[in-house]
C-alpha cells in the first residue's frame, strides 16, 4: 500500500546526511527542491545561504539598549566581498552600523569601508520607512550584502523582505543579514535562519566542550582575543532538532575562524526552538 | 588718484603647454580605463596604418629610450622593444577630443584657452594676461600645470612668453624647463613650419631661429615662402595672431513652449518625459550622465516654478529621471497653467559602472532626505568617537577616488571596540587580580586587564564639547567571554564600548 511517501523518504535521507553535513538542510528561498544550507553560499565561501534573510541577535539580559553582533556581520560581509567582483554593502539603520575602525582588516585593507554605504532612515521616520529602505536595497542589483536593523519587524514585513531577497533568476544573489534584539527571539518571522551570538566563556573553552568551539591552535593572540559562539537557533523548513554552532574570533580585525558548525550540538541553556 | 603705473595697458602673457608624447599617453590612458593592464615599464607603441604599411605614430618614453622613433616601421620597432611592448591603435579623433578636454580643463587657470592648430606637437595655450593677482609667479604656475598633467599621466612642457607663437616655440623646444631661454636658440621646427620647408632650411644649414634672423626678409620670403616670414614675425610680436578660444560645450537642455497655459497633470507629465528623453539623448551622445538637473516652468498668474534634483551618480536613464521628477509635478502650483517648460542639466559626470547604485541612492534620498545615505570617512584621531565621520553621498559623491581619499587617514594601531555605546554607562569596578566589573546589573569576573591607555583630548577641545573623550582606558577580559572597553576618570569608572 503506497509505502513510505516520497517526502518522508527524502527527509529521512536528509536526516542521515545531516549527521555528517556541516549545516542542516534547508529549502531554497524560491521554494524549490531541498538543498543544503550552504549550497548557494558555498561558492561565496560563506557558511550561510545567499538570497534569503538570516536573523542575528546578541544573547543578552533584557536591557533598554540592545546589542548587535557586529563581529559576525563584518566577518560575513568580508567573506562576501572576497567572493564577488563588484557590489556594495548597505548598512541600514544606525543601530546596525558598525564602528568603522572595526571594518579594517589586519593587513590594512579598507575594501569593506570603501564598498559600504550607510542608510539612516532618521529618527523622525517610522519603522515602515526602514523596512521600505531595506526592501529597496535587497532589490538593487548593485548591492551584494545588506545588513539591516530589523527590530520590530512583523511577520508580514519579514515575508516581504524575504521575497525581495530572493530576487529573480539570473540576478546576483544577495547576502541579507537582519539584526534584532534578543527579546524578539520568539517573534514569528519568515527569515530562513535565526542565529544567536554570545561571548565564548573561558571556562567552556578551557573545558574543551566538544563541538561547540573550534579554535585554530596557532594564532597570534592565543586566548588574548575575543571569541564568540554563533548558534543556529532556528532554520525554516529544516528538520526538527537541527541546530548548529560555529565559532569565530577577533584578532586585530574580524574573521571567521573556519570553524565548522556541528549539527545537534547545541547547549542546553540555549535550547533549540521549534521550527516555524 | 590712480597711480600712473595702474593706467598702463596690460602686458600680454601667454602660457603654452606642449605635450611631446600625447598620442601614446592618450592611448595608454584609454586602455587603462578599459581595463587593460599596462605595466609601467612596458613600451607603448601607437600604431597607424596607411596604404597597408604599419608604422609607429608615437611611442612612450620607455620605447623612445630603447631607440624607437616616430615613423619607424612596426616590424623594426618590435625588434627593438622585444616582448615587453604594448601595441595600441592610433585614433586621431580621440586625441583631438582629449586635447579639447584638456583645454577646457585648463580654464581653471584662465578663462581664455586655445588649441594651437598648426602642425607638430599638440599645444594648449593659456592666456594668463592680467592673472598675476591670482597666479603671482609664472614659474610656480608652470610647475603646477606640469604636476597636474603628470598626475593625469601626461608629460608636459611649459613656457611663458609675450605672444602665442613665441610661447609655443619655447615650449616645444624645451626639453627641460630652463634648457632654452631665448627664441633665437630655438630650432626652426619650433616655429611650426611645414616639414618640407624645414628640410629645405636644413639643406642650407639654417637650423635655429637665430639663423633665420641673419637672412634678409626678401630672401626668406622668396626661398621659404611668406608663411615662414609670417611665423617669424608672429614669434617676435611684429604680426598679430588670431586667437580662437576654446569654449566649453553647452550643457544639455530641452525646452517645450505650449500654445497656451496647460494645467492638466497628465499633459505636464508627458511633456516632462519628452524633455527628459531629449536631454538623455544629448547625454548619451556626450557619453556623460547628469549629476544635477533643473526643471523650470513659467506659469501663468503664478511665480516661476523650479525643481532641482541632485543624483547620487551620473545618470542618463530617462525612466529614472522622469520617475524622480513625477512627484514634484503633482505638488506644483502652476496658477492658471504652465506656458513653458525647460529642463536643463546643471552638472554632468562620467558614467559609472554602478548605475543601479546611483538610482538606489536617489530613490532613498528622495523619500528619506538628502542626508539619508552616507559613506564613511576616517580621521587621524585617537579618540574612537572622532576617528570617523559620516559624509552624505549626495554632496560628497561615492566614486572610488573620493572614497579612497576619505579613507586615506592612518588609523591608530591599538585595540578599539566594535561597539561604542551611545553614552558612557557607569560601572563599579574592582581592579586587579580577581577583579570584577558590575555593569547593567551583572557582575563579570575579570580574568585579565589590558591597559591603561591614556587618551587625552587635544588642547583645542573643551570639556563641554568632548565629555567622554579623555581618560585612562582599559580592556577587560571577563571569564564569561565578554570584552569590555572601560574608562577611568576622576568621576569613577564607566563602560564605553564592547567587542560584540
Amino acid at each position: 500500500m503506497g509505502g513510505i511517501p516520497d517526502e518522508i523518504r527524502q527527509r529521512a535521507a536528509l536526516l542521515v546526511q545531516s549527521s555528517s553535513a556541516l549545516l542542516p538542510s534547508l529549502r531554497c528561498a524560491a521554494g524549490g527542491a531541498p538543498q543544503d544550507l550552504c549550497a548557494r553560499g558555498a561558492s561565496a565561501d560563506l557558511p550561510i545561504e545567499l538570497g534569503v534573510v538570516h536573523e542575528w541577535m546578541w544573547r543578552e539580559a533584557r536591557h533598554a539598549a540592545w546589542t548587535v553582533p557586529h563581529g559576525a556581520m563584518i566577518a560575513l560581509c568580508w567573506r562576501m566581498l572576497d567572493s564577488v567582483q563588484d557590489g556594495r554593502v548597505a548598512w541600514i539603520g544606525r543601530h546596525a552600523w558598525p564602528v568603522p575602525r572595526a571594518c579594517i582588516r589586519r593587513d590594512g585593507s579598507r575594501l569593506l569601508l570603501e564598498r559600504s554605504l550607510f542608510v539612516d532612515p532618521g529618527a523622525s521616520h517610522s519603522k515602515d520607512e526602514r523596512i521600505w529602505a531595506v526592501q529597496q536595497s535587497l532589490a538593487c542589483d548593485g548591492i551584494c550584502a545588506v545588513v539591516f536593523d530589523a527590530s520590530g519587524c512583523s511577520m508580514v514585513a519579514s515575508r516581504r523582505l524575504q521575497l525581495a531577497a530572493a530576487r529573480g533568476d539570473g540576478r546576483p544573489a544577495v547576502l541579507a543579514l537582519a539584526v534584532r534584539p534578543w527579546h524578539e527571539r520568539l517573534t514569528p518571522s519568515a527569515a530562513a535562519t535565526r542565529w544567536a551570538v554570545a561571548p565564548s566563556s573561558l571556562q567552556r573553552r578551557d573545558a574543551g566542550v566538544t563541538g561547540a568551539h573550534v579554535l585554530p591552535d596557532s594564532t597570534d593572540e592565543g586566548d588574548d582575543a575575543p571569541v564568540w559562539i554563533a548558534e543556529l537557533l532556528r532554520a525554516r523548513g529544516a528538520l526538527a532538532h537541527a541546530a548548529g554552532q560555529c565559532t569565530y574570533r577577533i584578532a586585530a580585525t574580524w574573521s571567521w575562524s573556519g570553524a565548522t558548525p556541528c549539527v545537534g550540538a547545541s547547549d542546553g541553556d540555549f535550547g533549540t526552538e521549534p521550527r516555524t | 588718484m590712480i597711480a600712473p603705473s595702474a593706467m598702463l595697458p596690460l602686458q600680454r602673457r601667454m602660457l603654452a603647454v606642449a605635450f611631446p608624447r600625447w598620442s601614446a599617453e592618450c592611448a595608454r590612458r584609454t586602455a587603462r580605463r578599459q581595463g587593460v593592464a599596462i605595466r609601467s615599464e612596458a613600451a607603448v607603441l601607437v600604431v597607424s596604418e596607411s596604404h597597408g604599411a604599419r608604422t609607429v605614430h608615437d611611442c612612450c618614453r620607455c620605447a623612445a629610450a630603447l631607440g624607437v622613433l616616430r615613423g619607424m616601421s612596426l616590424v623594426q620597432a618590435r625588434a627593438i622593444c622585444g616582448s615587453a611592448r604594448v601595441e595600441l591603435p592610433h585614433v586621431p579623433e580621440r586625441d583631438a577630443s582629449m586635447l579639447r578636454a584638456c583645454a577646457v580643463w585648463c580654464q581653471r587657470f584662465s578663462p581664455i584657452t586655445l588649441i594651437e592648430p598648426s602642425i607638430g606637437m599638440p599645444v594648449v595655450l593659456i592666456d594668463i594676461t592680467g592673472c598675476d593677482r591670482i597666479h603671482p609667479s609664472e614659474p610656480a604656475l608652470e610647475q603646477q600645470i606640469r604636476r597636474s598633467m603628470h598626475a593625469r599621466g601626461f608629460t608636459a612642457r611649459t613656457a611663458c612668453a609675450a605672444n602665442a607663437a613665441a610661447a609655443v616655440a619655447l615650449a616645444t623646444a624645451r626639453r627641460t624647463p630652463n634648457a632654452v631661454r631665448t627664441l633665437e636658440a630655438c630650432p626652426v621646427r619650433s616655429l611650426r613650419i611645414e616639414r618640407t620647408v624645414i628640410e629645405r632650411m636644413h639643406e642650407v644649414n639654417i637650423r635655429r631661429v637665430g639663423d633665420l634672423l641673419r637672412c634678409t626678409r626678401a630672401s626668406l620670403a622668396s626661398r621659404f615662402g611668406a608663411h615662414t616670414l609670417l611665423r617669424l614675425d608672429q614669434a617676435f610680436g611684429r604680426a598679430t595672431q588670431h586667437i580662437e578660444p576654446v569654449r566649453p560645450r553647452p550643457l544639455p537642455a530641452a525646452e517645450r513652449i505650449f500654445d497656451g497655459p496647460v494645467a492638466a497633470l497628465d499633459v505636464l507629465q508627458i511633456s516632462t518625459q519628452e524633455l527628459v528623453g531629449a536631454v538623455c539623448v544629448q547625454l548619451h551622445a556626450l557619453e556623460r550622465g547628469a549629476r544635477e538637473i533643473e526643471l523650470a516652468a513659467d506659469c501663468a498668474d503664478a511665480p516661476r516654478w523650479t525643481r532641482r534634483l541632485v543624483f547620487g551618480a551620473p545618470s542618463a536613464n530617462a525612466r529614472h529621471m522622469a520617475g524622480m521628477l513625477a512627484p514634484s509635478l503633482e505638488r506644483m502650483k502652476a496658477g492658471l497653467g504652465v506656458e513653458r517648460f525647460r529642463l536643463a542639466v546643471l552638472r554632468m559626470g562620467r558614467m559609472m559602472r554602478q548605475e543601479a547604485i546611483g538610482e538606489w541612492i536617489d530613490t532613498l534620498c528622495a523619500r528619506l532626505g538628502d542626508d539619508a545615505v552616507l559613506r564613511c570617512g576616517l580621521a587621524e584621531d585617537h579618540r574612537p568617537r572622532r576617528a570617523s565621520r559620516w559624509l552624505p553621498v549626495l554632496r560628497h559623491g561615492f566614486d572610488s577616488r573620493a572614497t579612497a581619499q576619505a579613507l586615506r587617514a592612518r588609523v591608530v594601531q591599538a585595540w578599539r571596540p566594535s561597539l561604542l555605546l551611545p553614552r558612557a554607562e557607569a560601572a563599579t569596578v574592582a581592579l586587579g587580580s580577581g577583579g570584577s566589573v558590575r555593569w547593567r546589573g551583572n557582575c563579570h569576573a575579570v580574568r585579565s586587564w589590558h591597559g591603561p591607555e591614556r587618551i587625552t583630548p587635544p588642547w583645542t577641545a573643551t570639556a563641554a564639547l568632548a565629555p567622554d573623550d579623555g581618560g585612562d582606558f582599559w580592556r577587560a577580559q571577563c571569564d564569561d567571554g565578554w570584552w569590555l572597553w572601560l574608562r577611568r576618570t576622576r568621576d569613577g569608572w564607566s563602560v564605553l564600548g564592547m567587542w560584540s
